[in-house]
């Protein structure tokens, strides 16, 4: 762990290194690079950018999707950027197209492929331009990958493997989940291909929800391990969430905690988050959090449900921004 | 539903058969967990290791294997991904990591399994592509039939 780290963002990257895909509930792909750190030289790779957001926020999202026969077809894409961090700027967009069908042999199984490109880019300074003041920025990270990833799930279990082919080494996953006795665990192992600089990594997760009737309460918890010989205790990170979510004749109250340990026992952040979805018609959700160690990381929204559609509106106000999306049946849109 | 099997496993090579530089026997243990899928299928996930000295060298092995297999009555049979993070200075590795495809056979008897396990590593570096299989044998002993 870099002693630089102060945003979100270090420590998004930090986490971004051990492959941490749960971090901000963001769908990462885990074709990260161990030393995306934010350091004295700043070296920004491609999913850094993926978890320097809450986990509501998709400044531009779309997913579509079809049934063609007995199998499914899906499309989706995203775009986003930051224009307010303290290095410079940065864009990222990403494609996807799924396949999903069934056999005896694979139960339910998905093939997706996908890409991203990545540009990251240098704040140098304000400058007086003719009669202006220009904010001027240098790119200099361009990056685009592309890779497949095959799922398979059953009843209460699932498999999957994926790769990525970039121009930073060539990140292999395999992992499985399953459910048993209430319990949902889950194991990810990711080796690069191409480099023998970048470690191996390897996560488990398990969850519970106890149902209590009038109230439920949920905790969950994430162990990652970057192999490191030089010093075992290295590579260590932990999440741990614990949730309580109430149930009234007005409505249903969640409030959730989650925190990030270094392997040294150091904390690195936390995120409380509460929610209140009301019993009414178009059953309204507003919800409030903070996330530390960002400046000012108080997020917050209200979303509702019209027509068997969901609407939300949210501002994050580390990155001063709004979200307004809306979710179908079988599409998304945000912006 | 089935629950979790674990199990604590022993893999073993013959390093020095092929290099005399290298250790005749060179083995190190590992924790694993079995998540049955079905019937007859099940999850494999393992993550072991060694840290020893020789002289003023240390030498250290990371290993984590994750894969898919299936019971033909007694046998086992599983396949899947290792990746290996090594430091071995007597051949110039310093904290290197590598990937593998594994392929492994074995025979269960009560709670004891053993068998052997082929790791192939995939070496492509520099625009050339190799492959280096280091066979072992292993022994587990599992909480679970």
């Amino acid at each position: 762990m870099p002693n630089s780290y102060k945003t979100l963002e270090d420590i998004a990257n930090y986490h971004s290194s051990l492959g941490s895909s749960s971090i901000l509930r963001e769908y990462v792909f885990a074709y990260t690079y161990p030393y995306s750190v934010s350091s004295q030289n700043s070296e920004y790779l491609s999913d850094s950018a993926y978890l320097t957001r809450p986990f509501y926020a998709k400044p531009v999202f779309m997913s579509v999707g079809g049934k063609i026969g007995k199998s499914y077809l899906q499309f989706e894409g995203s775009f986003w950027g930051s224009y307010t961090d303290k290095v410079g700027d940065y864009d990222v967009s990403f494609g996807k197209i799924s396949f999903s069908s069934y056999s005896s042999l694979l139960k339910e199984f998905t093939i997706s492929g996908f890409f991203t490109t990545f540009r990251r880019s240098a704040y140098i300074g304000r400058y007086p331009y003719d009669t202006m003041v220009l904010d001027f920025y240098e790119e200099w990270i361009y990056l685009s990958s592309g890779g497949l990833e095959f799922v398979s799930r059953g009843d209460g279990y699932g498999y999957f493997s994926g790769f990525v082919y970039n121009n930073s080494g060539v990140p292999l996953w395999s992992g499985f989940y399953k459910t048993f006795n209430g319990y949902n665990i889950r194991f990810r192992q990711i080796s690069f291909l191409s480099t023998t600089i970048i470690p191996v990594r390897v996560e488990g997760e398990v969850g519970k929800v106890f149902v209590r009737g009038r109230y439920n309460l949920d905790f969950y918890s994430f162990l990652g391990y970057v192999f490191n010989s030089e010093n075992l205790k290295n590579g260590l990170i932990f999440e741990n969430r614990l949730g309580y979510t109430g149930f009234f004749e007005g409505g249903e109250m969640g409030i959730g905690f989650r925190w990030f340990l270094s392997g040294g026992g150091q904390l690195l952040g936390f995120e409380p988050v509460i929610r209140y979805r009301f019993a009414k018609r178009f059953r309204p959700e507003v919800f409030i959090g903070y996330l530390y160690p960002v400046d000012k990381a108080l997020f917050g929204g209200i979303s509702l449900n019209l027509f068997r559609r969901s609407f939300t509106f949210a501002y994050n106000n580390s990155h001063r921004s709004f979200y307004l999306g809306m979710e179908f049946e079988y599409a998304k849109f945000g912006f | 539903m089935l629950s979790l099997a674990f199990n604590i496993n022993l893999f073993a090579t013959f390093p020095g058969l092929v290099n005399k530089e290298l250790p005749i026997f060179f083995g190190y243990p590992a924790f694993g967990v079995n998540a049955p899928f079905g019937e007859a299928t099940f999850g494999i996930f393992e993550v072991g290791g060694i840290r020893y000295s020789i002289g003023e060298e240390n030498i250290v092995l990371l290993n984590s294997s994750l894969g898919f297999g299936g019971n033909i009555g007694k046998w086992e049979l599983a396949f899947g991904f290792s990746g290996t993070t090594a430091g071995i200075p007597r051949l110039n590795i310093y904290d290197q990591s590598y990937t593998a495809i594994f392929l492994r056979g074995g025979y269960r008897l009560k709670f004891l399994k053993g068998g052997i396990n082929l790791p192939i590593y995939l070496l492509a570096q520099e625009g050339k592509f190799s492959v280096l299989p280091a066979p072992m044998i292993y022994v587990s002993l599992s909480t679970q039939r």
